[in-house]
């Protein structure tokens, strides 16, 4: 496998994490996957030292408006609505990962000498998965 | 898309010119075809484009240059001034079937040439999401 390319990425909202639409106009992702570090450090140590937590996870899309674009719209009503969306990112355009959450914003504008563009957050609500 | 020939087309919807005798695709000519009182319409380029996520097959938003060069009579500096002026109305901010926008710089005095012939340039950006 070799490096890749921004545009061999697929980048999908779903409402029930089973049938995906793919977010027309989006040329920038990123996609960051967490886990939460909690601090054991001893008196008798000689290091920190830590365990793992809890996952986390958020997402930041942007790229060209498109009113009418499935995936798009997918992304305006949960903002209005609240639910659950989840998130496929997959870089190489094959395997990735999943994200399920709450779009926390969706931003639009633009100025009359230019394209109208938009952009997005996600904030986690369960634990994200990788693709294999 | 062939951004020059849709804006040919709409030159010749204005009523701006006949394709093939006083309205070319190309550069600049002269010949004893070409009338003094002429349009030519060139592609000249573009920005690189920037494609969408979503593979090879996902559309560009491409953004292209078209020049159209409006050429006048000897001495006729004010008709092919309107004519330049007309030329930008009938192009300027519209929206083709097909193209996300067509957006028109004011024209733009060139030269007198050698024959005393007045040239302007209208430079358009053509946006297209394909």
């Amino acid at each position: 496998m070799g490096v890749n390319v921004g545009f061999e990425g697929t980048l999908e909202v779903s409402t029930d994490g089973s049938s995906y639409s793919a977010i027309g106009g989006a040329n920038s992702v990123s996609a960051n996957m967490a886990r939460a570090m909690h601090e054991i450090t001893d008196f008798d140590d000689t290091a920190v030292n830590r365990i793992a937590g809890l996952k986390d996870s958020s997402s930041s899309v942007s790229g060209h408006y498109i009113g009418d674009d499935a995936g798009q719209v997918i992304l305006k009503n949960a903002t209005a609505s609240g639910n659950d969306v989840y998130l496929r990112y997959r870089p190489d355009g094959t395997l990735g990962f999943v994200l399920q959450g709450k779009i926390e914003n969706y931003n639009v504008g633009g100025d009359p000498g230019s394209t109208v563009t938009f952009d997005s957050s996600f904030q986690a609500n369960t634990a994200w998965t990788v693709e294999s | 898309m062939t951004p020059h020939v849709d804006i040919a087309a709409a030159l010749v919807a204005a009523s701006l010119g006949t394709l093939g005798t006083d309205l070319f695709y190309g550069p600049v000519q002269d010949s004893g075809q070409v009338p003094n009182a002429v349009i030519f319409v060139l592609n000249v380029g573009g920005f690189a484009p920037v494609p969408d996520m979503g593979g090879a097959d996902a559309p560009d938003l491409r953004e292209r240059s078209v020049q159209v060069r409006v050429r006048s009579e000897k001495a006729a500096y004010t008709a092919g001034e309107a004519i330049a002026q007309a030329v930008w109305e009938a192009i300027h901010k519209r929206q083709p079937a097909g193209y996300v926008s067509w957006e028109a710089g004011e024209p733009i005095y060139i030269e007198r040439d050698e024959s005393g012939r007045h040239h302007w340039s209208i430079n358009t950006l053509v946006r297209t999401h394909d």
